[in-house]
C-alpha cells in the first residue's frame, strides 16, 4: 500500500535541459521566481508562459505532467482566489452582497495571486522534473560553498540531503514490513478514533525507530571505514562543467528576464 | 483446518509502469498438521505467496479458503484469520517494540482481547515454547538481548495468538550454525508437539530436508513441484534448473553414482546416507578394487 508513493519526481532524459549543469538550472530557476515577482499585470505572464513552455519543450515534458505538479496546490489556490475576490478592496464595484463585494481589483488580484503560484510551482517543477536529485545537491553544494566564509556547513548539508533522499525508498520499505509484522500479531491501523490511532503508530514507530538508528550507525562506520571525514580536501566524481549550452541557457533568460522588466516600465 | 489457495494470481502495482506479477495461478491445499516447506530462489514468489494465507496481501485474482473461508472476501475480520494462521516475519526481531519482554509477547493476545490471567499464561506458555524462562527473561527489554533471543521472544509474540497454522518466513536467516540448529530443533518440537501445521519458507534444502513432510518449490511466480522431501529431490536436474538445488547428502549420493560407485536412489537425510556410505565402504574392503576415498569414510563417522 504504501509503496504508490512516488519520491521525488526526476524523469530521467538526455535532452538539453537534463544536460544543463545543476548550478544552471538552480540558478535560472532563481532568476525564474524574480521573473515571476516582477511581473506586474496578468498580460505580461506571456513572457514566464512561452520561458516555461520553451523549457518544457526541450526537456520533452509533456502538459499533463507539468500539470500534475500542481494538483497538490489545488486547496490552496482555491483558498487564495477566495480570499482575494472578496477580501482586496477596490473601488469598481461588480456584484455587492451586504459587506462583501467583488470588484474588478479583486478579481485581477485573485487571478495574478494565483497565476503566480502556478507559475512558480510549474517552472521550479521542470528543475525537479530534469535534475537527479544527486545532481540537485551536488548543485546546492557548490553554490552555498562561499558561505564558508560564514562557517555555513555547505557539503554537510549537501551530504544530509543526499543521505535522506536515499534512504526514504528503505524506509518505506520498512515502515511496510513492520506495518504487516504488527498487523499479522492483530494490530489495527485502520479503525479507532484519533487517541486510538496515535496509540496504534507506537508497534510501528518504535521498531521505525531502532531500525534507522542502526542504519544510521552502520552507514556512519561504513563511511569511516571508507575514510570520510567531511568535505575537506574532498574530490568528485563528477566534476560540473558549464558548457556553451548552459551559456545559451543564461542569454534565453536574460533576455526573458529583461522582457519581464521591460513590460513592467511600460505598464507602470 | 486446511487453508486452500485456488488460482492465486498477485500483481504489483497492476496497471503502472511499474507492474510485477509475483504470483501465477498458484493452487495447492494445506491440510491440517502437515509440515510444509516453501522453496524457491530470491524472488520466486514465497513470501508474497505465505503473505496471502493470513489476509495481509490481497490477490489480484483468485481465492484463498482459510478453514473454509474465503478470506478474500469483503467483511471477513481479518483478526480472525490472524487468530488461526500465525505470520512469523523475516527478521522478526525487528518488530519488537514493547519495554518489556512479556510486554511484547502480550501484545498479539491483547489485541484478540483476551482476559488478563488468560494474556499471562499464554505469555508465559509461549515463552516456554521457545525455550526461554519466564522468570529470567519477562522483565527485561527486549532491546538488551541476543539476537537469537529476540527472535525467540518474537516468534513467541506470534505464538502466544496460538494460531493453528504457523507460517515462518526464513526463521533461520542471518543466525550462526548452533542458533540455525536450536530454532530448527525448536519448531521441529513445536510441529510434533502440539501438532499445529507448519509452513516454512527457506532457500536452504540443508534446513528443510529433515523436517519437511511436504515441499513446496516455487519458481519465478508458478508452483514447479510439490511432494514429498524424497519425490522431489529425486529431480535433482530439475532444481538445479531452478537455481536450488539438492540436500548436501543427497548431492554427495548422486555425485558418487556418478562417479561409478553403487548407492540407492532417493537419499537424503544424514543418517540414511550415512548407512548407504558404511555399507559402501564395508564393500569396499571386501573388494579392493573399489577405492575408498579417505574423506568418504569421515563422512561416514558422522
Amino acid at each position: 500500500m504504501l509503496k504508490d508513493i512516488t519520491l521525488g519526481q526526476y524523469m530521467p532524459g538526455n535532452t538539453l535541459v537534463h544536460r544543463l549543469d545543476p548550478r544552471t538550472k538552480i540558478i535560472l530557476t532563481t532568476l525564474y521566481i524574480a521573473m515571476i515577482f516582477l511581473v506586474s499585470s496578468p498580460v505580461w505572464y506571456v513572457i514566464p508562459t512561452l520561458y516555461v513552455a520553451l523549457a518544457a519543450r526541450l526537456a520533452g515534458l509533456s502538459f499533463g505532467q507539468l500539470l500534475k505538479s500542481v494538483k497538490p496546490l489545488r486547496v490552496l489556490l482555491i483558498l487564495t482566489f477566495v480570499l482575494n475576490l472578496f477580501f482586496s478592496g477596490g473601488t469598481t464595484v461588480w456584484v455587492r452582497w451586504g459587506i462583501v463585494a467583488i470588484t474588478q481589483e479583486g478579481v485581477l488580484l485573485a487571478v495574478h495571486f494565483c497565476m503566480r503560484l502556478v507559475f512558480l510551482v510549474v517552472g521550479t517543477s521542470v528543475l525537479t522534473l530534469t535534475t537527479s536529485p544527486v545532481a540537485l545537491s551536488d548543485g546546492i553544494e557548490i553554490l552555498l560553498k562561499p558561505l564558508k566564509v560564514f562557517h555555513f556547513p555547505a557539503h554537510e548539508l549537501a551530504m544530509m540531503m543526499t543521505i535522506a533522499l536515499r534512504f526514504i525508498p528503505t524506509l518505506i520499505e520498512e515502515t511496510d514490513k513492520i506495518m504487516k509484522a504488527q498487523q499479522a500479531r492483530g494490530a489495527d491501523f485502520e479503525s479507532g478514533n484519533l487517541i486510538a490511532r496515535a496509540k496504534a503508530m507506537v508497534p510501528l514507530l518504535v521498531p521505525l525507530f531502532v531500525s534507522a538508528f542502526r542504519r544510521a550507525g552502520e552507514l556512519a562506520m561504513a563511511m569511516e571505514a571508507r575514510c570520510y571525514h567531511g568535505g575537506e580536501g574532498r574530490t568528485r566524481l563528477r566534476v560540473l562543467r558549464f558548457t556553451g549550452e548552459d551559456l545559451q541557457a543564461f542569454l534565453v533568460s536574460a533576455v526573458a528576464l529583461g522582457l519581464v522588466i521591460a513590460g513592467r516600465a511600460i505598464l507602470l | 483446518m486446511p487453508i486452500q489457495v485456488e488460482h492465486l494470481t498477485h500483481t504489483y502495482l497492476p496497471g503502472s509502469p511499474f507492474s510485477a506479477t509475483a504470483i501465477h495461478d498458484l493452487s495447492l491445499t494445506i491440510e491440517d498438521g502437515e509440515f510444509i516447506g516453501v522453496l524457491g530462489h530470491t524472488g520466486s514468489g514465497k513470501t508474497t505467496f505465505v503473505q496471502h494465507l493470513n489476509g495481509l496481501l490481497k490477490p489480484t485474482e483468485g481465492r484463498v479458503l482459510v478453514d473454509g473461508v474465503d478470506i478474500t472476501q469483503k467483511g471477513v475480520s481479518l483478526l480472525d484469520v490472524r487468530k488461526k494462521v500465525g505470520l512469523v516475519f523475516q527478521y522478526p526481531e525487528y518488530q519488537l517494540f514493547e519495554e518489556t519482554v512479556a510486554k511484547d509477547v502480550a501484545f498479539g493476545p491483547k489485541n484478540m482481547g483476551l482476559a488478563k490471567e488468560e494474556i499471562d499464561g499464554r505469555v508465559r506458555w509461549a515463552l516456554a515454547q521457545v525455550g526461554l524462562v519466564y522468570d529470567e527473561i519477562a522483565a527485561s527489554s527486549p532491546f538488551e538481548l541476543s539476537g537469537g533471543q529476540m527472535r525467540r521472544v518474537a516468534i513467541a509474540g506470534v505464538l502466544a495468538m496460538r494460531p493453528k497454522a504457523l507460517i515462518l518466513d526464513e526463521p533461520t536467516a542471518g543466525l550462526d550454525p548452533r542458533g540455525r540448529r536450536s530454532i530448527l530443533e525448536m519448531i521441529r518440537r513445536l510441529h510434533t508437539e502440539t501438532g499445529m501445521t507448519v509452513i516454512m519458507v527457506s532457500h536452504s534444502m540443508d534446513d528443510i530436508a529433515p523436517l519437511a513432510t511436504r515441499l513446496i518449490v516455487m519458481s519465478k511466480g508458478e508452483l514447479a513441484l510439490t511432494g514429498t522431501p524424497r519425490e522431489v529431490f529425486r529431480q535433482r536436474e530439475r532444481l538445479l534448473e531452478i537455481g536450488l538445488g539438492v540436500p548436501q547428502g543427497a548431492e554427495l549420493c548422486h555425485r558418487l553414482r556418478t562417479a561409478g560407485y553403487e548407492i540407492p536412489e532417493g537419499l537424503y537425510t544424514l543418517g540414511e546416507v550415512c548407512d548407504a556410505l558404511l555399507a559402501l565402504a564395508r564393500r569396499g574392503k571386501a573388494a579392493p578394487d573399489a577405492p575408498v576415498a579417505p574423506g568418504k569414510e569421515a563422512d561416514a563417522g558422522c
